[in-house]
């Protein structure tokens, strides 16, 4: 107990000192403040063994001196000191004073405290009477700390009902269908440490909530207790009519705990540690307090919305409901045709911004109006809207009306803004042009319902041909097939004789050997003719040999009728014609090398020559055309 | 005077010969003429046949405008507008199995016609049992859709002309010896050509005779050419379908979805 004593005392001092400083000088003004006089307590149950805090405050002063509280029925009383508060408040200053006893229970029962009645400067100041229980059973600290080995053990919300709770409150209970509404969810807390508080949760089927702010944080004394109160604020409306539920809210948070420890088993620990070690350092480095997840959850709420009032309500009313200005502005009023105006219409107030929309223009007659874009704020609502005028006829924007119903009230109202007068010049470059978006123009081309029906009869016969005849059937197109196919043969063969010529000497002089050869034959028989002895002989001799070369494919140099022989008899010509052959041979030898020595004798060659060879030249050059016919039909 | 009868005789056989042969001559010459002659005659006849057809249809007569047609067919021509023109006929008449034999007949005549295509469409939309679709290849449908725009005839001209240049590319490459290195591909490309309208041509003039169409309103197709036989299938007038094998008065016939079954041969026709 001393401990304690000690400890608050030296946390006060601190805080008195520098209270008394500020207290000196702001004496004179708080002397003039109203006196208020208010008894709470920590706790409405209590347990024996614990204790219970009785605060006697007065606000407006400071200058109170510890009541004498007397004999409280069941409980021991004990004045543990002041503590005094001031603060300033937009320049006023408040101060206040409490008075703390503790007040130690004797015996279970319900007990009434007060009420306290205290003179101060004559007046007479009462306090109300609090009511508080004295319960036998294990005390609330002990009962979170029973397991505290499991560590993950939720704390019932019973156990702590008085020390923890939800409460979730709106600012009307029945209004309109789309009326904004505020909505409040309130986490009351007594003496309790509490971490990691989530934003609320609730069932909300048929409202529109908005975001939660940021939590408000504040003390409140309900019944004598003094809550930390942490206040979750926002606005929501209802979208449809009927009795709807909302709630139970329910937020989870972490209860901060002291482990159980036995060797410091003390009633007062609790306190001393919540108001001393308020610290999670000191919490992990004691490893003496331990987070305790909790749900506290409020009851629910039924809220009876209200459909609007068919009543009244004005043939352009879109549903905006609450308590509205509007005010539209034009700009720029001395346009040409064609050129945009803007439009701008706001509305400010107090409603659910959520459901005004765009003002309505009265007449769009001789404008083309696009659609306004929203600019939604905190309490105004913002509309821009394009106009053009398409001609310079205009003279004036017409009346803009906005109507709403004031849920106050219960009633419509409609505002109305403008004409408002615009001067409107005409186009540059005459004709006015307003770019449509192509769309717009794809859009109204709907998918043509065509009607089915056959076509119409040809006019003209067309080409009229023999029934069942086709051009495959024709001999003329198989004709053309057979013609282009051997003019191709022919020309291809005819290339490939050619390429063969070029490239096969062998080939080409086999090839070439009959038609030399009947060359030759034609001058012999010319030379035979003319009697021309020595040439006829020539031509006989270089004819045969030049034919049997190009057939045998001998060099036309070395050939001689001894190898020629062996050649052709080995590829059996008959034993007749290589007589002959070596006789036409033989023949041309002596002609051509004895006439030289027989005209030197006779005297006169030529004469001498022709009369001596006529027969035996003509057996000669028949022989000549045996051999080579022979030859050439044997194919050698 | 053996001889001298032998060379009367002979005189004779050589008159009779003479005589023979200026007949067939004369024949020959008259036929000529008479060709020349009648024939343009025939043609212009079956063109005012055609005109007068027209008229009839024009002034809703489909009856008399039927036969009109029906008589320059029966004078040996056709055209792929007398056919066309005969279907609207048939059409307009109520007879949907006719209409679209004349349009099937007019589609190997006037294949890229977009009327015929239109009207084809249209009157095979109508037919009770709907078109039964087989699930064919890709390739067979490209195929079909290609050379369905070709008539018999425009094929075979393709092939003549794709069979000369086959040759002159041939000749071509042997005789001008730098461009040889493009033959085989040159070769190859004309010859799948070749190939694919050879294949086609074969398709068409093979189909020739024996495809028919439904004419009765609805006719079964029976397991055996009997009447007292199990129907396997029903078709509907307009139907098509492709004749296997004919017996006495029944056809066997071949549905698009390779169904085949024995049809009276009175319910279809064959064209």
């Amino acid at each position: 107990m001393g401990k304690i004593l000690n400890s608050r005392n030296t946390n006060r001092v601190v805080r008195n000192i520098l209270l008394l400083i500020l207290a000196l000088c702001a004496m004179p003004f708080a002397l003039c403040a109203d006196i208020q006089f208010e008894a709470t307590v920590d706790r409405k149950t209590v347990s024996l063994g614990e204790s219970l805090q009785l605060n006697l405050s007065f606000h407006g002063t400071q200058n109170v001196s510890a009541p004498d509280i007397g004999e409280i029925d069941g409980f021991q009383a004990r004045y543990l000191g002041p503590s005094t508060r001031m603060s300033i408040v937009n320049g006023r200053v408040s101060s206040s004073i409490t008075h703390i006893y503790t007040l130690i229970p004797l015996k279970t029962g319900k007990f009434e405290i007060g009420p306290f009645s205290v003179v101060i400067d004559g007046k007479t100041f009462t306090s109300h009477a609090i009511t508080v229980e004295v319960v036998s059973g294990p005390s609330l600290p002990a009962g979170r700390t029973q397991k505290p080995s499991t560590g993950q053990e939720t704390i019932l919300e019973e156990q702590l009902k008085d020390r923890i709770f939800l409460t979730i409150e709106t600012g009307k209970l029945q209004p309109y269908v789309n009326e904004s509404i505020p909505l409040s969810i309130k986490l009351y807390i007594n003496r309790l440490s509490v971490r990691d508080i989530q934003y609320p949760k609730f069932e909300h089927e048929g409202f529109s909530i908005k975001e939660f702010g940021k939590p408000k944080q504040y003390r409140q004394t309900i019944g004598g207790i003094a809550y930390n109160v942490i206040e979750f604020d926002t606005s929501m409306f209802a979208v449809r009519s009927g009795e709807l539920s909302l709630g139970p809210a329910k937020i989870v948070c972490n209860l901060i705990v002291r482990k159980q420890q036995k060797r410091r088993g003390s009633m007062f620990d609790d306190n001393f540690f919540e108001s001393f070690f308020g610290n999670d350092i000191f919490d992990d480095f004691f490893s003496r307090y331990k987070a305790y997840p909790f749900q506290a959850t409020s009851l629910s709420l039924t809220v009876n919305v209200r459909p609007l009032p068919n009543e009244g309500k004005p043939s352009n009313f879109k549903g905006a409901i609450g308590d509205f200005q509007f005010k539209a502005e034009v700009s720029p009023k001395e346009v040409k045709a064609g050129d945009p105006i803007t439009l701008t219409m706001i509305i400010s107030g107090a409603g659910n911004f959520d459901a005004v929309s765009s003002p309505v223009l009265v007449s769009k007659e001789g404008f083309k109006v696009y659609e306004p874009q929203a600019k939604q704020g905190q309490s105004t609502k913002v509309f821009e809207q394009v106009l053009i005028p398409q001609s310079e006829a205009v003279t004036e924007i017409p009346k803009i009306n906005f109507s709403f119903f004031n849920p106050q009230t219960g009633e419509y109202r409609l505002l109305t803004q403008g004409p408002f007068p615009i001067s409107v010049a005409k186009p540059e470059g005459g004709e006015l042009k307003i770019v449509e978006i192509p769309q717009a123009v794809t859009k109204t081309a709907k998918k043509e319902l065509l009607g089915r029906d056959i076509v119409y009869i040809k006019e003209s016969p067309g080409k009229l041909k023999r029934t069942g005849q086709y051009l495959y059937q024709r001999v003329g197109f198989w004709l053309y097939h057979l013609i282009a196919l051997i003019v191709f043969i022919v020309l291809i063969t005819f290339y490939k004789h050619q390429e063969k010529l070029k490239t096969d000497e062998r080939y080409a002089r086999r090839l070439q050997a009959p038609a030399r050869a009947r060359k030759g034959i034609r001058e012999a028989q010319r030379f035979l003719r003319q009697g021309k002895s020595g040439e006829f002989f020539d031509c006989v001799y270089k004819t045969l040999i030049g034919y049997l070369s190009d057939k045998l494919h001998l060099p036309a140099g070395g050939v001689s009728i001894d190898a020629v022989r062996a050649i052709l008899a080995a590829k059996k010509i008959e034993e007749r014609i290589l007589n002959k052959m070596t006789n036409i041979f033989s023949a041309c030898d002596m002609a051509r090398y004895a006439p030289l020595g027989e005209a030197k004798g006779k005297g006169h060659r030529a004469e001498g020559v022709g009369e001596f060879d006529k027969s035996k030249a003509e057996i000669v050059f028949n022989d000549m055309r045996e051999v080579i016919d022979y030859l050439g039909r044997k194919k050698v | 005077m053996a001889q001298r009868v032998e060379g009367r005789e002979m005189y004779k056989d050589k008159v009779q010969k003479g005589r023979y042969f200026n007949a067939m001559l004369f024949y020959a010459m008259l036929y000529a003429l008479c060709s020349m002659l009648i024939c343009p005659m025939l043609y212009a006849d079956t063109q005012s046949e055609f005109f007068r057809a027209n008229t009839y249809y024009s002034k809703g007569k489909y009856d008399k405008a039927i036969k009109g047609y029906e008589a320059v067919l029966n004078l040996g021509f056709e055209s792929g507008s007398l056919y066309y023109n005969l279907g609207n006929s048939y059409f307009k008449k109520g007879q949907l199995g006719e209409a679209i034999l004349n349009y099937e007949k007019a589609m190997r005549l006037i294949p890229r016609d977009s009327d015929l295509k239109s009207n084809y469409e249209y009157a095979r939309s109508l037919i009770k049992g709907g078109i039964i679709k087989p699930k064919t290849q890709w390739y067979r449908i490209a195929f079909d859709r290609i050379f369905s725009l070709f008539t018999i005839d425009e094929l075979a001209f393709s092939l003549a002309v794709i069979f000369t240049i086959i040759l002159l590319v041939i000749l071509i490459t042997v005789y001008i010896s730098p461009i040889r290195k493009y033959e085989v591909g040159a070769l190859s490309v004309l010859i799948i050509i070749f190939v694919l309208f050879f294949t086609a041509l074969f398709e068409k003039v093979s189909v020739v005779g024996k495809e028919a169409v439904i004419i009765a309103e609805k006719t079964d197709a029976k397991f055996e050419p009997f009447d007292s036989a199990t129907t396997h299938f029903t078709l509907y007038e307009g139907t098509k379908a492709t004749i296997v094998l004919p017996k006495d008065s029944w056809y066997k016939i071949e549905r698009s979805d390779k169904k085949t079954g024995w049809v009276k041969a009175s319910d279809l026709e064959v064209f």
